[in-house]
């Protein structure tokens, strides 16, 4: 169903766009979703998995673009138009929407702060690519560090010396970058990909997130990758370890160097990713809410459709109303920070604003996901409905890009040291350089 | 109209650029502060200084600085780089022959110069108020340290800035050129440093 009534009385170049993207996720998506969800992890990856089918004909669409901005070869997008992309995505399958969403991040960034050169070598072909052929991953958890990578720069200096030191390492050895050390296993996309975005800690770190940014080919001598694991939801996407011994990068390849602008790199990184979560969620919401409206609307129990039942109508508008309150935030935040981001690329959006909108976003899903398998009774947990599915993957979404508890600390601290300021203040950041380097 | 850079022309335009930009003034309508750029001589600087045009631009910029003033150059490592030109801080800069210091620019070994003079730099002053370029100067060793911003690295990478091949954040942020000062300020004040740095990269430049 992609129809319903649209706040932001969209252009009709806005409805021919929602309309096409919708019938990909409806037609291609997500029946490939469902193959994959029950495939074994090892046969997702294999060259003839539905995964590479899909993947090809996304890029072919060129959304792997949507981000870009219009001077480094972007779409020229509105960000409601690239809102309304992953909204339509993230119905059709988690998987494939964060896929699309973790094979920009690496290059992305390298257009928006790269080099001319790392443009030329790393980010042209990409953006050319319509076949498949590249396809980005974001390294930034780690076997020892998950949440510690989300609150590292929020926290107090003190509690932060207790983060012990990262496992993935880099160092400067002249005109390179040398790096070692283990990305955890859950890094989305990794196992099919050909390229990361790497955050890494720098050698001898005087603390914890005193890191780089890096574009890594991941074809390189040194670069292993684990075993796609076998996890609960998100199943549509693959998600393995990278292990990087002694791998040797060029200096333009190091995007952002350590140092104070990694900091505002990070947190307005998460930005993005947090409007784009948030997008995903509205749109796996929305699946699960017309699943059960469907169904509900059908299945007879008491001599009634279901949904003439008041502690079903009940339910099925308090789903409406959290996806309606959800989408229209996430766009408004989506709109700022695209604003700040990718078009004017001030770097200064509201992380509190951003990270909101991921966490809310998030929560509906669940709870969406979860009265709407109510609904469906015994049969919401039996592999006949899509539904099952949706609410697996509507759990992982509590932890993939940062659990709705860690995201909500790191927020918390921004609403209350910086709520009343209508600019980015990243006092949070120069505090922790001061106490660290002096 | 192209213009060399290093040269008191660059400076010129970029005074007038800068003070004629209605976005500019709108944007910076707020900015307080001065910036100290200090643009490190590297073997692309000697290079360059091998062509006639910029090392009159690079010599004029120098001799903008008073006599008086000119004296502060005394024992610091930037004497030493007028020393392994053959000049002094006491040269009459207008009399130089700059064809023929190029061509022996053009045989010294870059190694032995860039060793002599190591640490100097051409310090320039952007001083900054209220959407409007006050001032653009040439700063002598010791002026204007207390800068609100200091933007430190080699005269290459600032010639990349310059020429519109790079911007300036894309340099700040690999760490190719080192921004120190009040992050929080300039942070807040994103739009201001783009524009300037997007008005700066659009001037001509004569190669
Ligand atoms: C589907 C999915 C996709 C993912 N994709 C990627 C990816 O593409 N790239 C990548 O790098 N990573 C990825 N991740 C990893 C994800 O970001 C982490 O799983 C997440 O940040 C949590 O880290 P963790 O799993 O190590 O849990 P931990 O950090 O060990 O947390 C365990 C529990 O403790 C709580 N906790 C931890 N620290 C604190 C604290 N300081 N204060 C209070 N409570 C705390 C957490 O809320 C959680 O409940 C993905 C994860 C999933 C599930």
């Amino acid at each position: 169903m992609s129809k319903f009534l649209d706040l932001d009385e969209l252009t009709e170049e806005d409805k021919m766009l929602k309309e096409e993207v919708h019938r990909f996720a409806t037609e291609v998506v997500r029946p490939a979703s469902i193959e994959l969800d029950r495939m074994d992890p090892e046969d997702r990856i294999k060259p003839d998995s539905p995964y590479f089918k899909v993947f090809k004909q996304m890029k072919k669409l060129g959304y792997h673009k949507i981000n870009l901005p219009e001077e480094k070869g972007g779409l020229a997008l509105t960000p409601l138009q690239r809102y309304m992309i992953f909204e339509e995505l993230g119905w059709g399958s988690l998987g494939f929407a964060t896929a699309i969403g973790v094979d920009q991040i690496p290059f992305v960034t390298a257009a928006v702060f790269g080099s001319e050169k790392l443009y030329e070598e790393a980010v042209i072909p990409w953006i050319e690519d319509d076949k498949g052929k590249y396809h980005g991953c974001w390294g930034v958890t780690e076997p020892e560090h998950g949440s510690d990578y989300l609150i590292a720069f929020r926290e107090e200096p003190d509690l932060l010396r207790k983060f012990g030191k990262g496992n993935v390492i880099i160092e400067k050895d002249g005109d390179e970058w040398v790096i070692s050390g283990q990305k955890s296993a859950w890094v989305s996309s990794a196992p099919v990909a050909t390229h990361c975005g790497l955050h890494a800690q720098v050698k001898d770190a005087k603390f914890f997130a005193d890191g780089a940014f890096c574009l890594v080919p991941l074809d390189i001598d040194g670069v292993k990758k684990g075993k796609p694991v076998d996890m609960l939801g998100m199943r549509d996407d693959p998600q393995g370890e990278l292990f990087f011994d002694n791998v040797r990068i060029p200096d333009h390849y190091t995007i952002v160097a350590p140092g104070f602008f990694y900091g505002v790199f990070a947190d307005q990184l998460l930005c993005l990713t947090s409007c784009g979560m948030g997008a995903f969620a509205v749109g796996l919401a929305r699946a699960c809410f017309e699943e059960a409206l469907n169904y509900a609307r059908q299945r007879v129990q008491g001599g009634v459709p279901i949904a003439k039942h008041k502690n079903i109508k009940l339910k099925l508008y308090e789903m409406f109303e959290k996806i309606e309150t959800a989408r229209y935030y996430v766009r408004k935040a989506t709109e700022y920070t695209h604003r700040r981001v990718i078009e004017l690329q001030t770097a200064d959006a509201s992380p509190r604003h951003a990270r909101a909108a991921q966490i809310y976003a998030k929560k509906v899903a669940f709870e969406v996901a979860h009265e709407a398998l109510q609904i469906f009774g015994a049969y919401g947990l039996s592999k006949e409905f899509i539904i099952e599915k949706l609410f697996r993957d509507a759990r992982c979404m509590l932890i993939e890009d940062g659990t709705v508890e860690v995201l909500s600390l790191e927020a918390a601290d921004d609403v209350i040291s910086n709520y009343e300021k209508d600019y980015y203040d990243v006092e949070h950041i120069t505090n922790l350089m001061d106490y660290f380097e002096g | 109209m192209a213009v060399v850079y290093p040269s008191k022309e660059w400076m010129e335009e970029l005074y007038k650029k800068v003070n004629s930009d209605e976005e500019y003034k709108k944007v910076a309508a707020n900015w307080e502060g001065d910036y100290l750029c200090v643009v490190e001589l590297d073997e692309e600087a000697l290079k360059d200084f091998q062509n006639p045009k910029v090392l009159k631009g690079f010599l004029e910029m120098l001799d903008s600085i008073p006599k008086e003033r000119r004296e502060k150059f005394k024992g610091t490592v930037n004497e030493g780089l007028l020393v392994a030109l053959g000049l002094s801080v006491d040269t009459d800069i207008s009399t130089v022959d700059v064809d023929e210091l190029a061509k022996k620019i053009s045989e010294m070994d870059p190694k032995v110069v860039l060793e002599a003079a190591k640490g100097a730099s051409l310090n320039m002053w952007l001083d900054f108020w209220h959407g409007e370029l006050r001032n653009v100067a040439v700063a002598a060793p010791g002026e204007h340290e207390d800068a609100k911003f200091k933007l430190i690295g080699p005269y290459s990478v600032f010639k990349q800035l310059v020429m519109g091949k790079a911007d300036a954040i894309t340099l700040v942020v690999s760490g190719k050129l080192k921004l120190q000062g009040d992050m929080g300020y300039m942070m807040r004040n994103m739009a201001a440093v783009r524009k300037f740095t997007e008005l700066m990269s659009s001037i001509p430049i004569e190669s």
